[in-house]
């Protein structure tokens, strides 16, 4: 989108219209500040989502170690039944 | 999400693009400019978040001023295509500002998540340190239990063999104290000889004298049961020879009497009259 506002510019430009291609710059400059800020946040989303991940594989590896420490067939609590 | 957002903005913005042409063909500006009002909306909505000040306080001035320059050109009667084209940079302003809120956000969540993560360590690590401790402790219970059964057993052991040298010790004292029966061990049982020190001359009753080396050999027999005893008289040479015959077996005999008395089977004791010694 910013590449196309871009050639536009530039075309603008070369059509003598400088002002326009003023403005077709600057909206050009904008949309390539929002495509990294998208950027930015996705990876951030990602973090999210993997430190998420990462606290419930934590949650069940506790669960399953605290299960293995009582006496086998001695009743055990129901999955996730377990408050953390 | 803002980039859906964003995509509905670009299409208005072509269809506004649209209208505006032909609305420059008509002459003057429609009364509302849809782009203008979308943008002015979404600028709103983002100061609305509470971390809107904080992490995106320069877009939204920049959105607020793109704002007020479109609403200026639009009381001067502008070009629509300027006014458009303020609104289309409000419009951006917002949904960068949009992003960097979803992103603080984001951050916070991690903040928090690693927080949690880090609690969630913690009570596991105090939990393993308290099963550990309890498991140590009933270790140690187990060892204390263990050490006083050893000490008791010990006690025991202790007891049983200073017993058995207590009984060892009166076995041996009694023996010694039969040395002055004359006591031997023979195939046949313990064999005594008794004397004339346990009898007057010419007489077959025990002397007071004699009782308790009678008491110490029925004390023997009562603790060796499976042991026989012979008991052989004797007599000096003072007398007739069939006199002393008879004396001496009237002393075993007495012997004899004084043991069955004393709780001595009499078919453990043998008497023998052997006359003169």
């Amino acid at each position: 989108m910013a590449r196309e506002k871009l050639e536009a510019a530039e075309n603008a430009v070369e059509d003598g219209e400088p002002e326009r291609a003023a403005r077709l710059a600057k909206e050009a400059e904008l949309d390539a500040t929002l495509a990294s800020a998208i950027a930015d946040n996705q990876e951030m989303q990602a973090a999210v989502t993997e430190l998420e991940r990462s606290i419930e594989t934590l949650e069940q590896e506790i669960a399953r170690g605290a299960q293995a420490q009582r006496a086998p067939g001695a009743a055990s609590p129901p999955a996730g039944g377990v408050p953390f | 999400m803002s980039t859906s957002k964003t995509f509905v903005g670009g299409r208005g913005i072509a269809t506004a693009m649209t209208l505006a042409l032909l609305a420059a063909a008509c002459g003057g500006l429609p009364e509302r400019i849809e782009p203008l009002e979308a943008a002015r909306a979404a600028v709103r909505d983002a100061e609305q978040d509470r971390l809107a000040s904080e992490v995106a306080a320069t877009e939204l001035a920049a959105a607020r001023t793109a704002l007020e320059e479109a609403d200026a050109l639009f009381e001067d009667d502008a070009d629509i295509e300027l006014i458009e084209h303020q609104a289309y940079l409000a419009q951006r302003y917002a949904d960068i500002a949009d992003q960097r809120i979803e992103q603080a956000h984001a951050r916070e969540r991690i903040e928090q998540g690693e927080a949690e993560r880090n609690r969630v360590l913690l009570e596991a690590r105090t939990r393993e340190a308290e099963t550990a401790q309890r498991e140590a402790q009933v270790a140690q219970q187990r060892a204390q239990t263990a050490e006083q059964q050893a000490q008791v057993a010990q006690q025991q052991a202790q007891a049983t063999a200073e017993q058995a040298a207590t009984v060892a010790q009166e076995n041996q004292a009694l023996m010694e104290s039969l040395n002055d029966l004359q006591a031997r061990q023979t195939e046949r049982g313990i064999v005594l000889t008794l004397s004339d020190v346990l009898f007057d001359t010419g007489q077959a009753e025990l002397k007071p004298g004699a009782m308790s080396a009678i008491d110490r050999l029925a004390a023997f027999m009562r603790e060796y049961p499976d042991r026989n005893v012979r008991i052989e008289g004797h007599t000096d040479s003072r007398g007739s020879e069939e006199l002393n015959r008879g004396l001496s077996q009237r002393r075993a005999a007495a012997v004899e009497t004084a043991l069955v008395a004393r709780g001595v089977g009499p078919e453990r004791v043998e008497c023998v009259g052997m006359g003169e010694a």
